[in-house]
């Protein structure tokens, strides 16, 4: 057999190799990188839920019955398909960068591990923004402001390009399923940076280990930490929400 | 090589070729240190995948070579015109 | 009356996919058209679910790519591989025909499944999860189809570059797709699924389009000025320097963000040495034309074409340019990336795909082009239309990005942006006049029937090969 013929099928084998790669990789990646699933997600419960049910509810008994965990995995899941399905994703980011002065405008810095959801798979950062970014959208607005915003968006911002949403709503114009999930998906999206529940987690990081801001590593990964020029907006992130999350056994 | 050629070959690896090849090799270094430490390993996918892509291609390059078709590097291109021609006249002459 | 030629091209096959191609890029001009009316608040579809501005402007990019490239690539690979190998493709008559109308099918599925909701959050990976095994046995039966020609020349004499191309295309996409359209999607989420994703985004345009489309341009430009390519080993170098560096490039469309700056560092590195292989590329084509420039006067197929390489001689130098972090601070997110989305997709492989469609359709029919002055009008509005958007878009970009820096409140990007999306507009029904021009001169050329071929599509005088 020619020298060069087996060249050629070493090289058929490397692309063979390349592709096979493909799939095994990521079942042996994801055994290092802890996944939050739906369930994990549902121990912190935004407020904005809890409202949502007072604030609608005869629509919110409807469709989810109480509030609690469950139906709040059940509002999460869907919304997140409608924000998906609905294309929402190519005309709002979800991802806060450490430049161009975002973290002023929209808040904290983003951050890899609040990216390694179930929620984000498929990943929604996105690449386009004819709507602001809306990965700290939690709380920023009411639920009331988005029922009235999804259902006509330009009496509620004046000029706005975006389309109303009438299908989030029934024939009599209450919310439907959809309207409630989305504001639930919506709302959800940077519940865990909201200040409360920094001051909550960094309690919590101090009192189990209390050397931790020596060991934070993950700042060399992160733009955040080696760009940013401001220190008290990359600060927060080095004690608290990196830390107890990758840090976990 | 005629003495222009001679420059150019050596402008060409020495500002671009060398630098190029010393700041990736750096940064699959670094690369490495971090996977290592930080066990980002959802990189690995992307970047194993295509060093095995790119091996192939090594391989493909070399068995290319072995082979002959870079001996008359141009003879190809004048092949396939010359080729063309005929196709052309064929179907020229015997259309519909 | 049958000759050889007519045993190794299926004429049918070539016919039938460059009207597919042509019909879904009509659609794909209706969509943008429409979701662009969507920002002059005029959008005529308001409050219905299925025309929802969102997923109508996923229709666009889908079909601009799955429709309308893939088709008009398809067509010509099935005119010029036979002829640039002297071989049959491999099966025609079923598994060609197969082909046709399962890819027709999946684009029509991948329609109506992202019109009903269901499309991924991949971008150009929109393709519901159920249509998504169907493109990829799709795309390894194309690789088998079109790479037997390739494998039965090379066991004879060296290969021609246009096949180097042809091979990488067909052999990364089935890959590039498979890695897409799945891990991101189910197994990896969040930062290195946004890191597959981008690999993704850019191999589909890279890995793809760019080696068809270079692969023909290799096959399309000396035939038609009858001339060898200036030099075949620089075409050699550019596809080498395609193949390696091309792969490695994919995070620079999430630049800034929390993926690990050495892979963005890298992005921008191997974006920017890419520009060689680039360059090389583009200094063969315009050597090439040197001494017989006169040919872009009389011959239209070879006018979209040089057009399209010096749309993408300026995408790729803009592409080095903004894919620097300085730069990303201001253009990111803006409309900035899609006038150069545009450009790239439209501009330079549309174009031509319009070339090569120029070229073989009055082959295919036996015929001539009805008119030279119909394709005079439709040249010249897609181009201005085109530049006029491109500039327009960047301006808007420019503005939207310094706006948001400025922290200025949010609308006013948007109060601001407005007149360049009616230019926008504006722009898209210039082009969309000169795709009206461009299509009815395409069916009455279709209708006409000539026997004096001999003249048809002859460019210049005193062609031959050198």
């Amino acid at each position: 057999m020619k020298f060069s013929r087996i060249v050629l099928i070493v090289g058929i084998l490397f692309f063979a190799f390349g592709t096979f790669w493909q799939a095994v990789a990521p079942w042996l990646s994801l055994k290092k990188i802890p996944v939050k699933s739906l369930e994990d997600i549902a121990k912190d419960v935004p407020r904005e839920f809890y409202m949502l049910a007072e604030d609608y509810p005869v629509e919110f008994n409807k469709y989810f019955g109480k509030a609690d965990e469950k139906s709040f995995m059940v509002a999460l899941k869907t919304g997140r398909d409608i924000y998906i399905a609905d294309i929402c994703w190519q005309c709002h980011s979800q991802c806060v960068r450490p430049v161009s002065r975002e973290e002023i405008r929209f808040g904290r810095i983003s951050y890899p591990s609040e990216y390694n959801n179930v929620m984000q798979l498929p990943q929604l950062l996105s690449t386009r923004r004819v709507g602001p970014d809306l990965i700290r959208e939690s709380g920023v607005h009411s639920n009331d402001w988005h029922a009235a915003h999804f259902k006509d968006t330009r009496s509620v911002v004046p000029g706005t390009v975006m389309p109303s949403y009438a299908w989030f709503f029934d024939k009599d114009g209450h919310l439907n399923k959809k309207g409630l999930s989305v504001i639930t998906y919506v709302q959800w999206l940077g519940s865990w940076t909201k200040p409360e529940k920094y001051v909550l987690q960094a309690v919590n990081t101090e009192a189990a280990k209390p050397e931790s801001s020596e060991s934070v590593k993950t700042e060399e990964v992160k733009p955040a930490v080696s760009e940013s020029a401001k220190p008290e907006a990359a600060k927060p992130e080095t004690g608290a929400a990196v830390k107890p999350e990758g840090g976990k056994p | 090589m005629n003495k222009r050629d001679k420059i150019i070959f050596y402008v060409v690896v020495f500002f671009i070729l060398i630098p190029g090849a010393i700041s990736f090799l750096i940064k699959i270094g670094s690369y490495f240190m971090v996977e290592v430490e930080e066990g980002m390993s959802g990189f690995a996918l992307p970047f194993f995948n295509y060093l095995f892509v790119a091996l192939g291609f090594v391989a493909l390059f070399v068995w290319a070579y072995l082979e002959g078709h870079f001996r008359d590097i141009e003879r190809p291109a004048i092949e396939m015109l010359e080729r063309e021609q005929r196709y052309e006249e064929e179907f020229l002459k015997g259309g519909v | 009356m049958k000759s050889e030629q007519d045993s190794i091209i299926n004429y049918d096959l070539v016919y039938a996919h460059i009207v597919a191609s042509i019909v879904l890029l009509a659609v794909v001009f209706l969509a943008g058209m429409l979701y662009s009316l969507q920002f002059l608040h005029l959008y005529p579809f308001p409050g219905i679910e299925f025309l929802s501005p969102g997923r109508v402007r996923t229709v666009h990019t889908n079909g601009a790519v799955y429709g309308f490239i893939v088709n008009g690539f398809t067509a010509a690979l099935y005119w010029a591989l036979p002829r640039l190998t002297g071989q049959r493709v491999m099966n025609e008559k079923y598994l060609g025909w197969f082909m046709f109308i399962a890819l027709q099918g999946a684009v029509a599925a991948t329609a109506i499944g992202i019109l009903a909701g269901d499309s991924q959050a991949i971008p150009w990976g929109e393709t519901p999860w159920y249509v998504d095994p169907f493109i990829v046995v799709w795309l390894l039966l194309a690789l088998v189809q079109f790479t037997t020609p390739i494998y039965k020349l090379a066991n004879k004499e060296p290969l021609y570059a246009a096949n180097w191309y042809m091979i990488a295309g067909l052999v990364w996409i089935p890959m590039v797709y498979i890695m897409g359209n799945y891990v991101p999607v189910f197994f990896v989420p969040g930062i290195a699924g946004a890191a597959i994703t981008g690999t993704w985004i850019h191999d589909a345009v890279g890995l793809y389009v760019t080696p068809i489309g270079w692969g023909l341009c290799y096959y399309f430009i000396p035939v038609i000025l009858k001339k060898p390519v200036w030099s075949h080993a620089l075409s050699l170098l550019g596809f080498w320097g395609l193949a390696f560096f091309y792969p490695l490039q994919g995070v620079h469309h999430y630049l800034w963000s929390p993926i690990p700056m050495y892979a963005q560092y890298a992005a921008v590195l191997s974006t920017i040495v890419l520009e060689l292989a680039v360059v090389s590329v583009i200094v063969n084509f315009m050597m090439t034309l040197k001494g017989r420039a006169e040919a872009l006067k009389e011959s239209i197929p070879l006018r979209w074409i040089y057009v399209g390489i010096i749309n993408y001689a300026i995408t790729c130098f803009q592409c080095a340019i903004q894919v620097l972090l300085t730069t990303q601070k201001v253009i990111h997110y803006t409309d900035w990336v899609v006038g150069h989305a545009h450009l790239i997709m439209y501009g330079t492989f549309g174009f031509w795909i319009m070339g090569f469609i120029s070229y073989l359709w009055p082959k295919v029919n036996h015929s001539e082009t009805y008119s030279k002055a119909l394709d005079e009008w439709a040249f010249w509005l897609l181009l201005l239309g085109m530049e006029l958007m491109w500039v327009d878009l960047l301006a808007g970009g420019l503005i939207q990005g310094f706006t948001w820096w400025s922290l200025s409140p949010w609308m006013d990007s948007i109060r601001y942006s407005f007149p360049f999306w009616i230019g926008r507009t504006a722009s898209g029904t210039l082009m969309s006049i000169g795709l009206c021009f461009y299509i009815y001169n395409f069916y009455k050329t279709g209708r006409k029937k000539t026997v004096s071929l001999i003249h048809a599509h002859e460019v210049g005088a005193g062609g031959g090969v050198r």
